[in-house]
């Protein structure tokens, strides 16, 4: 008894205190701001103020869904080592549920919000369906990569067998703006910004405070530890699945409202930026994931400053390939056993 | 005609073909998650193509140096990616193919969504020969000569493959896919295996393009490579010519690659 106490002292005392602050607020985070305030400044200096808060704002427009798709990826690539292909696809069915759900006649906010269910529970299905069974199997990663990139062609070639393969309005009013100062946003987009924002912070605090944001971030940081405590992991991992989909459901409406079309593929072209995004927050990391997509939306845009509009996906995976190279462990990635 | 179908859908099955034996060599014998398959196929296409195209180049001269870009851009990818454990490395190629096609699908001096034309005017003239020769005999098909060509260097791509799965260095490579760590001192032998393929890839690139005629990038959409590493599964995980049992061999394996670890 007296061992076990010492000891505990022991560990307590070589151990750094234990952190208050959320894991935001800590030292990569901060050092993350510094630097993209730096370069927000230093570009400011350059490109003058009209056209560097114009890009800011369209940074932000983006950093919403590319934070929310990303969360979803970086939970489940952390609690089941599964990099998930379809995760684009998904984001995709979230965007055009809603358009279905709205030429059935309902308004935009009902229908988004049972889109947003249809795609938690779509993702769901396809957990209990495939990825359960295979777990079970322990089948390889090789295999595991396979199927995940046939579950995204099944889900991008139902959505347009049901929805068509054209490029769909989103029945939106998609040409009125706000002027704010010298900046202009159209209204669709002004609303994803604070949706996006909103959301993000809500995800970050629901990870940070509630019991089933302790639990998906324990099991994603290390699985063996959670399956010994006291977390249920197979609820825990359906849970993972539901809360994926949700948010990869809203991001796709985000960037449905965002674009103001949509089109089958529409979400495996940004699934690399999702990616980057995770990556350069440390995948696994759900905060990071968060902080990732602010970065890489951010960057995007800023990256029109320079070059054609047309290159902005290719920024994201430039910094993804970079992140990979140089930090593979991304910027709030931890120094972590290999599983 | 039947025939000519059958010649058509062969051509492109032997295309498949070499890209899933060359695929063999980085995810079945070394265990190497390469999704960036596509993107070395277009370096290679794509370089050949602006040399003849763009630069004058005649075909035999443009296509040693595009499978010199291809093995430069795999080495470039692939040297420093070879640190990240597997499912990153899948990744990190992805976003590299994804790379390639984007600058070849919006750069201008690659034709852009059109893609380029007129590379493949040396071959035709061969391959319109040689049919024209062969027309006689009954084998006037204009496709023949490719089928040929694909078929041997399939066979040719096989039989070295084969050679190399019982060399020193084929179990090196077997040992890094049993256990990555354990393979971390033969880092040289993936490099070895990585750059290889690419040599087998490019020319399965190329062979490619004279099918088609046209290089287009849409066709190196990221949905090309399930197929090729469906193919390869198909034919068995991990043995050239499809035979089974390489699992049971692993221990054997594993301990001949530490023999041979310094390689």
């Amino acid at each position: 008894m007296n061992g076990g106490v010492n000891g505990a002292e022991r560990r307590a005392s070589s151990a750094p205190p234990f952190p208050v602050l959320p894991e935001v607020l800590t030292s990569p985070a901060l050092k993350l701001a510094v630097v993209v305030v730096l370069i927000g400044a230093a570009l400011l200096l350059v490109k003058g103020s009209v056209a560097m808060g114009q890009t800011t704002l369209n940074g932000l427009v983006s950093a919403g869904y590319y934070a929310l798709g990303a969360v979803g990826l970086t939970l489940i690539f952390g609690v089941l080592r599964l990099v998930n292909f379809a995760h684009g696809d998904m984001l995709t069915f979230g965007a055009y549920a809603t358009v279905g759900a709205m030429a059935t006649g309902l308004p935009f906010f009902a229908a988004a919000i049972l889109a947003i269910s249809a795609s938690a529970a779509v993702a769901v299905a396809i957990d209990t369906l495939v990825w359960q069974p295979l777990r079970r199997r322990r089948t390889s990663t090789l295999q595991l990569f396979l199927v995940a990139i046939g579950i995204a062609l099944i889900l991008r070639y139902s959505v347009q067998f049901f929805g068509g393969g054209q490029i769909r309005s989103i029945g939106l009013d998609t040409l009125s703006s706000i002027a704010i100062g010298p900046w202009r946003l159209g209204t669709l987009q002004l609303i994803v910004l604070a949706v996006g924002l909103i959301v993000i912070a809500l995800v970050g605090l629901a990870l940070r405070f509630t019991r089933i944001g302790k639990h998906l971030r324990a099991m994603a940081d290390n699985m063996s530890l959670a399956e010994v405590s006291v977390i249920d992991t197979v609820k825990s991992i359906r849970l993972t699945w539901a809360v994926a989909g949700a948010l990869a459901g809203l991001a796709g409406i985000l960037y449905a409202a965002a674009i103001g079309s949509i089109n089958p593929n529409f979400g495996i072209t940004i699934l690399l930026s999702l990616f980057a995004s995770a990556v350069l927050g440390g995948i696994g990391n759900a905060y990071g994931a968060l902080a990732g997509g602010i970065v890489i939306g951010l960057s995007q845009e800023w990256s029109t400053l320079f070059f054609n509009p047309r290159w902005k996906p290719a920024v994201g995976f430039v910094i993804l390939i970079l992140t990979l190279l140089l930090m593979p462990r991304g910027i709030f990635g931890r120094r972590r056993t290999r599983l | 005609m039947s025939v000519d179908f059958w010649i058509g859908v062969a051509v492109v099955a032997g295309i498949y073909g070499i890209a899933a034996l060359g695929l063999q060599l980085n995810a079945g014998f070394t265990g190497l998650l390469n999704f960036g398959q596509a993107g070395f196929m277009a370096v290679g296409a794509y370089s050949m193509s602006l040399l003849v195209v763009n630069g004058g180049w005649p075909l035999a001269g443009a296509i040693p140096i595009a499978i010199a870009a291809s093995i430069l851009s795999a080495l470039f990818i692939g040297v420093p990616s070879l640190r990240l454990r597997s499912d990153y490395l899948a990744i990190a190629t992805i976003a590299f193919a994804e790379i390639v096609r984007y600058v070849f699908q919006n750069a201008e001096f690659a034709g852009g969504n059109q893609g380029m034309l007129g590379y493949d005017q040396a071959w035709r003239s061969f391959a319109g020969s040689l049919s024209s020769t062969l027309a006689p005999w009954g084998m006037g098909n204009t496709q023949l000569p490719l089928l040929l060509a694909i078929w041997i260097f399939f066979g040719l791509a096989l039989f070295v493959l084969n050679a190399l799965e019982h060399t020193p260095w084929g179990r090196v490579l077997k040992g890094v896919r049993e256990d990555e760590d354990a393979g971390a001192e033969a880092e040289m032998a993936r490099v070895g295996g990585h750059v290889r393929e690419r040599d087998q890839r490019v020319e399965e690139g190329r062979l490619g393009r004279c099918g088609h005629g046209v290089v287009a990038d849409g066709h190196r959409h990221v949905l090309a490579r399930p197929h090729r590493l469906e193919a390869r599964l198909l034919g068995g995980d991990g043995d050239a010519d499809g035979k089974r049992g390489i699992r049971a061999r692993a221990e054997v394996d594993a301990e001949e690659a530490e023999a041979h670890a310094p390689l």
